[in-house]
């Protein structure tokens, strides 16, 4: 197996760690943001407009998380692959 | 030789259809099958006993029930087995499934007259037993109770395509247990099939909805001749209620060679276990009740409700620990002695899910007045009243005219009431109450007299009594001692005031005693009968105004009392002394969950005229509107159903003056977590008003985020030719227009659906064309 080949490999195995430990992490994250949402009232229309913008940070939480835990797996792969 | 095969295939079928029409004929030559009246399910009917083996059967055969519409399978506990509901086909019953029927067990079969169950049935002869035979079972009947002719015959069971075979297979369904709850959707199954005659074949795992429909089926192959316990793995799919029931096969599988269980098992999937529910068993009418709920949940629960006797109440959650949570709720029970069902229902995950639910029974809470020297068993005096002369002191037989007493033993939101009269003269009165040694709250109007004394009232509100017996000694004035006296109440404008409550008293036996009170009408007046050579004290009070006293001989017809409005506060300051509260105001409101919308108005400076409020979609469709007249809390259960928003408008009127507000909640799917939630929640805080930006304004930063990214991806990858930033433009307000669903705000005339996407496609359209033309 030549060195291209090997860090290919490598790169698919981190890869595939950081998308599992990202899913486990993934329900947490979801528990987390129903708490906060519940906790701010982000479904109250009489909020102030600072806590909706915190609950809209929280909408675009659990998004980003799957953008990053992607973002990183391929960049892993692709990473691996050009080494 | 072809002649020889075509006459010995005539044979065989001839001989087949002549075998099955000897068996359709003693199974429909079956007469004398007479039907009677009979109240109970209990000892009529044809009973049986299975012996031997079991018997598996799906049609019931019988030729002269004219009237019957269904047959019913009733079990030794009276219990129906199977029926064949409105299935019947000429003279043939059929039910909906085969059913392995217990050996060495007794079963009825009955028949209804009309749908009416049990109406009319067979009679048996008591203890009689009858063997299966194969062909159906040997019975023994008579006619009619006055005319017990035996007669005897066959009851022919079976299905005519798959008559009844020796050998029987029977199911235990072993787990999950009946009524099981599961937070897991993988769950096990596990069941034992047990031969008779045959080696087992296969078995089969069925799972229906809680409506019925089935959901599932998984059939495993198994052998051998001896009892089998065969496992099933299966993910269930959305939190219900499932069916489920396992279908051994034996054998040719025919008859009685495939059995189900005899009765399906429930098995609920849920976000939400019950682990106990804490209660009294037992209470009274109007008492105030705490009933709590320990439940484990997946995730954290929300908008939890008390639901007792189908009334909805809001319930708190407290978390215990990690997964548990405590959910109770305090109410006033409702009046009526029966068993009240109760369960919480609470949202996990956007999915509103039940505790398990529980039974209370409500016992009788009642006030009597008698005159009577004792109370009835089981009832104690609580307040007995006596009459007597004002003047001097003689014990006097008292009328009441009216006693209107409200009564309760919680808080009051829910009361009872005593209205009851008594014209004869009695030296006393008692209220009695049960249960014995609880304390009641009560609200009490007396309009008492006696012979040559004219009536009186007395009125009081919030009075507390117990099994401590109170006495209460009622004054009357002679006719001709005496005259009527009215006091009329104005405010400093001299209109007359209503609701203002008067009492006067005066010095009897060294101690000062109320002989009299009431509450003023729209006239402002309050009349008392009094001796002008007496001195009386006199108190008027109402909310809002000084109260008045003054202690005079009442020696003129009439007063003037001019209440004035206590300091403090603006003349025309109608939210002095009000708090107003809504609900739901914590927690999320999910799409297609129902809520109690609250709207409470309280008023300890103002005479509140009433109070009202609306709740409407974002669409405009009103969902609903509440209003009443006396302060309290209005309620609407409401469901979010597919709104985006929605919004209460309410007010409350005092003095012919409206005060009005609204509030608006926003709808969201906490069970949905992508970016369309985000720009969901984006576009109806935007509208909502975040940071004061309107509808306009929302479409003006759209056009410019349009406009500013067409133009970055322009310059950063190059393309200049107009078609192509057309197009982008054209994707861009899809975009927004379309996927986002900021269309009501893009096109908010909405005459032509998705307008701006339309024209764009076709600029982009044109201009790719004019461009390739080039």
């Amino acid at each position: 197996m030549n060195n291209k080949a090997q860090g290919l490999f490598m790169g698919l195995v981190f890869a595939v760690v950081i998308w599992i430990a990202g899913i486990l992490f993934l329900p947490i994250v979801i528990s987390l943001v129903d708490t906060g949402r519940t906790g701010l009232q982000c479904s109250l229309g009489s909020i102030t407009d600072g806590t909706k913008l915190m609950c809209l940070m929280m909408d675009g939480a659990i998004p980003y998380l799957i953008w990053t835990i992607i973002s990183l797996s391929i960049g892993l792969i692709i990473e691996g692959r050009l080494r | 030789m072809k002649k020889i095969m075509f006459a010995l295939v005539f044979v065989i079928i001839l001989l087949s259809m002549v075998s099955a029409y000897t068996m359709e004929s003693s199974l429909t030559n079956w007469t004398n099958f007479t039907t009677q009246s009979s109240t109970s399910q209990s000892f009529s009917g044809v009973q049986f006993t299975v012996i031997g083996s079991g018997i598996s059967f799906n049609t019931v055969n019988v030729s002269s029930i004219n009237n019957a519409t269904s047959a019913y399978l009733v079990n030794a506990s009276s219990s129906v087995v199977l029926n064949s509901a409105y299935n019947r086909t000429g003279n043939l019953f059929v039910f909906p499934k085969n059913i392995n029927l217990n050996t060495s067990a007794s079963y009825w079969i009955q028949f209804d007259a009309n749908g009416s169950n049990f109406n009319y049935a067979t009679e048996p002869v008591a203890g009689s037993f009858y063997p299966v035979l194969s062909n159906g079972i040997n019975y023994t009947g008579r006619n009619t109770d006055n005319n017990p002719t035996i007669l005897n015959g066959l009851f022919n069971i079976g299905n005519l395509t798959n008559p009844i075979l020796a050998g029987v297979i029977s199911v235990a369904l072993n787990s999950p247990e009946d009524n099981t709850q599961t937070n897991l959707n993988l769950t096990s199954f596990n069941a034992t099939e047990t031969p008779s005659t045959f080696s087992l074949v296969n078995a089969t795992l069925y799972t229906w909805f809680n409506n019925g429909t089935l959901f599932n089926t998984s059939t495993q192959t198994i052998t051998g001749s001896v009892a089998n316990a065969t496992n099933w793995s299966l993910n269930l799919p959305i939190y219900n209620n499932y069916l489920w029931n396992v279908l051994g096969v034996q054998g040719n599988a025919n008859g009685t060679n495939s059995s189900y269980a005899l009765n399906n098992n429930t098995l609920v999937f849920t976000p939400l276990i019950t682990q106990g529910i804490t209660f009294n068993p037992f209470t009274y009418e109007t008492a105030s009740e705490t009933f709590y709920a320990n439940i484990s949940s997946i995730s954290i629960p929300t908008n939890a409700f008390l639901i007792y006797n189908s009334s909805t109440y809001p319930a708190s959650i407290i978390n215990i620990a990690g997964n548990y949570y405590n959910l109770s709720s305090t109410i006033d029970i409702q009046p009526g002695v029966t068993n009240n069902t109760f369960y919480f229902n609470t949202s996990i995950r956007g999915f509103t899910t039940t505790t398990n639910s529980s039974s209370q029974g409500v016992y009788n809470a009642s006030l009597l007045m008698t005159s009577s020297a004792a109370c009835n068993s089981g009832w104690l005096p609580y307040l007995n009243l006596t009459f007597q002369d004002e003047i001097n002191s003689t014990m006097l037989n008292g009328t009441m005219g009216t006693a209107n007493v409200t009564y309760w033993l919680g808080t009051g939101t829910q009361t009872k009431n005593l209205l009851t009269s008594n014209s004869s003269g009695n030296q006393f009165y008692q209220l009695c109450f049960a249960p014995q040694n609880r304390t009641i709250i009560t609200n009490y109007n007396f309009e008492y007299g006696a012979t040559g004394y004219p009536g009186r009232n007395i009125v009081s509100t919030n009075v507390p009594l117990t099994s401590s017996i109170t006495n209460n000694v009622l004054y009357l004035l002679q006719q001709s001692q005496g005259q009527i006296v009215t006091f009329q109440m104005v405010n400093s404008a001299t209109q007359p005031i209503s609701g203002v409550y008067g009492t006067a008293s005066r010095v009897i036996n060294g101690v000062s005693t109320v002989i009299g009170s009431g509450i003023s009408g729209n006239d402002g007046g309050i009349a008392f009968f009094l001796n002008p050579l007496s001195q009386y004290s006199f108190s008027f009070s109402l909310a809002r105004y000084t109260t008045f006293t003054e202690t005079i001989f009442p020696t003129q017809s009439g007063y003037t009392v001019t209440l004035s409005s206590t300091a403090g506060g603006g003349a025309n300051d109608y939210t002095r002394g009000i708090t107003q509260t809504i609900q739901p105001t914590i927690g999320e409101l999910t799409n297609g969950t129902y809520y109690l919308f609250n709207y409470s108005v309280g008023s300890t400076y103002w005479t509140l005229q009433n109070f009202s409020f609306s709740l409407y979609g974002n669409n405009g469709t009103l969902i609903g509107t509440q209003s009443s007249t006396t302060p309290g809390t209005l309620t609407l259960n409401a469901s979010t159903s597919n709104y985006t928003s929605l919004t209460m408008y309410y007010y409350y009127g005092i003095n012919g003056t409206i005060t009005n507000s609204s509030v608006t909640w926003i709808i969201s799917n906490p069970g949905s977590y992508g970016i369309l939630t985000l720009f969901t929640d984006f576009k109806n805080y935007l509208i909502g008003g975040l940071f004061g930006a309107n509808a306009f304004a929302v479409a003006l930063i759209i056009y410019l985020v349009i406009f500013i990214s067409t133009g970055l991806i322009a310059w950063k990858v190059g393309y200049t030719a107009p078609g192509t930033v057309i197009a982008v433009f054209t994707g861009l307000v899809i975009i927004f227009d379309v996927a986002l669903g900021f269309d009501s705000v893009m096109n908010p005339a909405n005459a032509v659906p998705y307008f701006p996407s339309i024209f764009m496609l076709i600029l982009a359209i044109a201009g790719i064309l004019r461009d390739n033309q080039r």
